[in-house]
């Protein structure tokens, strides 16, 4: 056994430039079933539904107005895709900034519903290279409804970035399933802000359903 | 021992990129991201080419101190990884 608790064996069977890497990926970690999620960056078809989701319609049923009156019904929960993806090209003119961010949607088992500082999204972010990153977002009708927390991944620059959505970042929404809703009818457009080579860059794009998700189930 | 099968193993040059809750992993040749959890990636990481199903599935009940070998969630696994391009038949 070795000084963390670890069996030596578990290494003995890893490529020993993997090691430290496996360390990591157990520490401190319980087991969870396993989870695979994967999908195709092509097969989205961004044009047709941005046009869609950048229409005036009315805000998701569960959502509130720019006012802060809101409706809320009661919940049911959510089902519906658990990976969302959004390609992103800058909307100001100055520059022509462009990328992909994911959303892996955590599901019941992995979200911890008594923590209202709960994380909701993983959420991940290349841009072009170069771009600097200061701020995204996501809105609904232009409508601000959460912030995105981003930080730089391990030994990448400011244009490829990791973070996540919890419940804390959350506005102008009864709750997170209604956000959800509202990204899985593409009614939610994500914002990216930063700069490159000085200029400033406004890249914006719709929040899809990535092809092949799978189906998550959140209980009420 | 392999169990009458080929041992799996990681496609070489996988892009992982860890969260704070899990896995993404770039395949960019075929223009594909994968999400793993921590399961999910430490079996991709004992796929070494080395080691059987049976291996691999005692190999997580001791880094878990489970009490059985997962074998049907591992085999499971393996069978998506395999689908999916991240391992290959050794």
């Amino acid at each position: 056994m070795s000084k963390d608790g670890l069996s030596n064996r578990i290494f003995d069977h890893v490529d020993p430039s993997r090691r430290e890497f496996v360390k990591r990926v157990l520490a401190g970690a319980a087991f969870a079933v396993p989870v695979v999620a994967s999908f195709s960056i092509e097969s989205l078809s961004v044009n047709a539904a941005y046009g869609q989701s950048s229409s005036s319609s009315s805000l998701t049923s569960s959502a509130c107005n720019i006012s802060g009156s809101c409706r809320c019904l009661a919940d049911p929960g959510y089902v519906g895709p658990g990976v969302f993806q959004a390609y992103v090209e800058d909307v100001s003119g100055n520059t022509r900034v462009n990328g992909e961010l994911t959303f892996v949607i955590r599901g019941d088992g992995d979200f911890d519903r008594d923590d209202r500082n709960g994380r909701i999204a993983d959420v991940t972010l290349s841009l072009t290279k170069d771009a600097q990153v200061t701020s995204a977002y996501l809105t609904i009708n232009g409508q601000e409804v959460a912030n995105v927390q981003l930080q730089a991944a391990h030994g990448l620059g400011q244009h490829n970035l990791s973070g996540k959505i919890t419940t804390a970042d959350l506005m102008n929404l009864c709750d997170f399933d209604a956000l959800l809703q509202a990204m899985a009818s593409q009614q939610v457009v994500v914002i990216v802000q930063g700069t490159y080579s000085s200029n400033y860059f406004d890249a914006q794009g719709p929040v899809l359903a990535a092809s092949g998700s799978p189906i998550i189930e959140i209980k009420a | 021992m392999s169990h009458g099968r080929t041992d799996p193993k990681a496609i070489a040059g996988l892009d992982i990129n860890s969260t704070d809750d899990g896995y993404i992993v770039y395949q960019p040749e075929l223009d594909r991201v994968h999400y793993l959890n921590h399961s999910a990636v430490l079996i991709l990481e004992l796929c070494t080419g080395r080691n059987s199903m049976g291996e691999i599935a005692s190999l997580v009940q001791e880094a878990y101190k489970l009490p059985d070998p997962p074998l049907p969630k591992v085999e499971e696994t393996v069978a998506n990884l395999l689908e999916l391009g991240l391992l290959e038949s050794n």
